[in-house]
């Protein structure tokens, strides 16, 4: 890293020694002496008989037409026929050449490009955990821009860990007989890519289908916005009305990060079978903790991930603790009785795309319902009501062709025989073939495997032996211990990650 | 089914990129060494800039004069005059870019963008993109294809002085046709 530094470093003074590199060069003839440009060091006098005087501290007299200065007389030749001060007669003067140093909009340009360079490499220094991603993303094309429709197994850190995720592509308007898909690895990590395929299911009329907690896909029809929504904050419906990108989330709490907040919703009335809607993404609360959890374990985090791979109950009932502290988003739902009984924990995991899910309400459920979440750890787009029909057996498609960005295609047996493993930089591009009344299909994204996190210099200067057992050992008792650590990081951490060209949504 | 195993790492790509495409970029330039000063030398230069002239013939040297009918160069064998009819293309270097600076600043942008993870996926092109085309746009600067423009590089800007005889220029010295020759800056 500070080998880095000194390149950012260097890099600047190069920005200095260039950025006055361009020459404007203005010949002028004696009769417009008054638009000679006094801010050239040099005045050179070209002379009716080719001579020439190369002056310094050079100043025109217009009354009486004469020019002066200190420098030398050239020949023809150029070679130096006299030294010392001139005052030369304009009347023998053929043209006045001032020359004059301009800054050079490309290394201005650069310099721009250093300056917010070098302040991420600051920003990176100073908190490294803040700089990286995760999991492999996947991208669509609407028409203009690819957006980023879904990351695939968030959770899956180690391969005990490989979990299959199932991603709505709720946004992403299937028409044609055609759907590309760009699957990257945007981070310092190896991800091994078992499966990556589509799941398509017929949606009802006027509805559409989605996926439930417990993995069924259900017909949603009548589906209608909340008609409430408060929080600490106040009235939060106008976050959570459509889903339009523009999320409610609340800042971490200062003392204790899994510190729950609770949101008070009041659904429509709907007859029949009904569905809490919800879309929702982590905040990048649960990528700091990861990230800070490995650099505790420094140089002993490979030992724990092996741990976590034999099963072992004390580094992955620590993992779990950890988890369970912070939580998910609990759909609490209040029933004819007055009662308030738990409907279901919605965990989609990642920072970076939005799921949509569906979370069956009991059959006496009144309307209320609350969502309680840890404070500062998620994102929520858009809350909804729905009438939940029949499950519906998506159809699965595998994609006909791959393909890397070198363009070569290898005719070989299909990703569900062999796994993918891509490296950082890597880029996939998946092709389904979608069934001819596509348009009638909801389409979900299904991905399957697992990801390496690779291991950073800069962490190791954080390994921390006590912090790592007391990860294992009492997770809830840390996320107290780093809350004010992680509040001074919070604000900025949001804003530089999401005002990269990765939070275009 | 198709499948690619594609192993690449972006940014050491991207930084022999800016590297490789803008040091490229900077050795385009006919001038020899030593007649492309830097714009800060330049100020005092008292010589022609060079000029390489293309057509029936070409030729190679420092711009004396262009007047309404022919480009005067001082070459290795001596004084020559073109007739401007038979110039199918000028190239003058009126002083040194610092493409080959921009180059390399961008190389050490780029490779300071490895301490950015994740970001130097935007980091690490926009060095590139950003490098490349400045370098280029830097490259270009100070060559000029227009007789219109580049007269004002010449060393009599005011075309040959009345009753001028070619021979008290002399030749161009070889050693200063290789960049080792005094200009007289």
């Amino acid at each position: 890293m500070q080998r880095l530094v000194v390149l950012a470093i260097a890099s600047s003074l190069f920005g200095a020694a260039c950025l006055e590199s361009r020459l404007d060069r203005v010949l002028t003839t004696p009769d417009q002496i008054q638009t000679l440009d006094h801010r050239s060091p040099y005045l050179k006098v070209h002379m009716k008989d080719g001579g020439l005087y190369l002056l310094s501290k050079w100043q025109v007299d217009g009354t009486t037409q004469q020019v002066s200065g200190e420098g030398d007389r050239l020949g023809l030749a150029r070679e130096t026929i006299g030294s010392g001060p001139f005052a030369v007669a304009l009347a023998d003067v053929a043209l006045l050449e001032t020359n004059v140093l301009q800054r050079s909009p490309s290394a201005a340009a650069l310099t721009v490009i250093t300056g917010a360079s070098a302040v991420m490499t600051a920003v990176c220094i100073a908190n490294p955990k803040m700089c990286f991603g995760s999991c492999p993303t996947f991208y669509i094309a609407d028409g203009k821009d690819a957006m980023i429709q879904a990351e695939g197994f968030s959770s899956s850190v180690a391969p005990s860990l490989e979990a299959r995720d199932v991603d709505a592509l709720y946004r992403v308007p299937a028409s044609g007989r055609e759907l590309i898909i760009t699957m990257k690895n945007e981070a310092l990590e190896t991800h091994v890519v078992r499966r990556v395929r589509l799941l398509a299911a017929l949606r009802p009329d006027g509805g559409r289908v989605l996926a439930t907690l417990d993995g069924d896909f259900r017909e949603a029809t009548d589906l209608r916005s909340v008609e409430t929504c408060h929080a600490d904050e106040g009235d939060c419906v106008a976050k959570v009305r459509a889903f339009d990108s523009d999320e409610r989330f609340s800042p971490a709490d200062g003392e204790d990060l899994a510190s729950r907040e609770m949101i008070e919703l009041q659904l429509p009335a709907i007859d029949g079978p009904r569905g809490l809607v919800i879309a929702s993404r982590q905040t990048l609360a649960s990528t700091y903790l990861f990230y800070q959890s490995l650099a505790w374990l420094g140089r002993s985090a490979s030992d724990a991930l092996a741990a976590l791979e034999r099963a072992d109950a004390t580094v992955g009932g620590g993992f779990i603790r950890l988890r369970t502290a912070v939580g998910g988003i609990e759909v609490i739902a209040q029933t004819t009785s007055g009662a308030w009984v738990p409907a279901g924990e919605v965990r989609e995991m990642g920072p970076l795309a939005t799921d949509i899910v569906a979370v069956p309400l009991p059959a006496d459920a009144t309307g209320r319902v609350r969502l309680r979440m840890a404070r500062g750890h998620w994102r929520i787009d858009y809350v909804a009501s729905a009438r939940l029909g029949a499950r519906v057996e998506p159809v699965a498609i595998e994609p006909w062709s791959v393909t890397g960005t070198d363009r070569f295609q290898l005719s070989q047996s299909p990703l569900t025989s062999r796994p993918l493993t891509t490296l950082p930089g890597d880029v996939y591009t998946y092709t389904f073939q979608l069934p001819s009344n596509a348009a009638r299909h909801e389409l979900f994204l299904e991905s399957q495997g697992y990801y390496l996190e690779w291991m950073r210099e800069e962490w190791l200067a954080e390994e921390n032996a006590a912090r790592a057992l007391q990860l294992v050992l009492n997770p809830e008792q840390l996320l107290r211990d780093i809350a004010p650590e992680f509040k001074k990081q919070e604000a900025g951490m949001e804003a530089l990650f999401w005002g990269s060209k990765y939070a275009r949504r | 089914m198709r499948d690619v195993n594609t192993r690449r790492c972006v940014l050491p790509l991207v930084v022999l990129a800016v590297a490789a495409t803008c040091l490229s970029g900077c050795a385009h330039n006919t001038a020899p060494p030593g007649w492309h000063p830097p714009a800060l030398v330049a100020l005092r230069s008292t010589h022609g800039g060079w000029i390489r002239v293309e057509g029936t013939v070409l030729i190679e040297g420092e711009l004396i004069a262009i007047d309404q009918s022919a480009f005067h160069v001082l070459t290795q064998s001596g004084f020559q005059s073109v007739p401007r009819a038979s110039v199918r293309r000028i190239t003058l270097t009126g002083y040194g870019n610092r493409a080959r600076t921009l180059a390399l600043w961008s190389a050490l942008g780029g490779a300071s963008a490895l301490s950015h993870g994740f970001y130097s996926l935007f980091t690490g092109p926009t060095w590139a993109v950003g490098g490349i085309v400045a370098s280029l746009k830097e490259k270009h600067a100070s060559i000029w294809h227009d007789a219109d423009v580049a007269f004002r590089f010449a060393r009599f800007p005011q075309g040959l002085p009345p009753g001028f005889d070619p021979q008290t220029l002399g030749a161009l010295p070889d050693m200063a046709a290789r960049g080792q020759g005094n200009r007289g800056q």
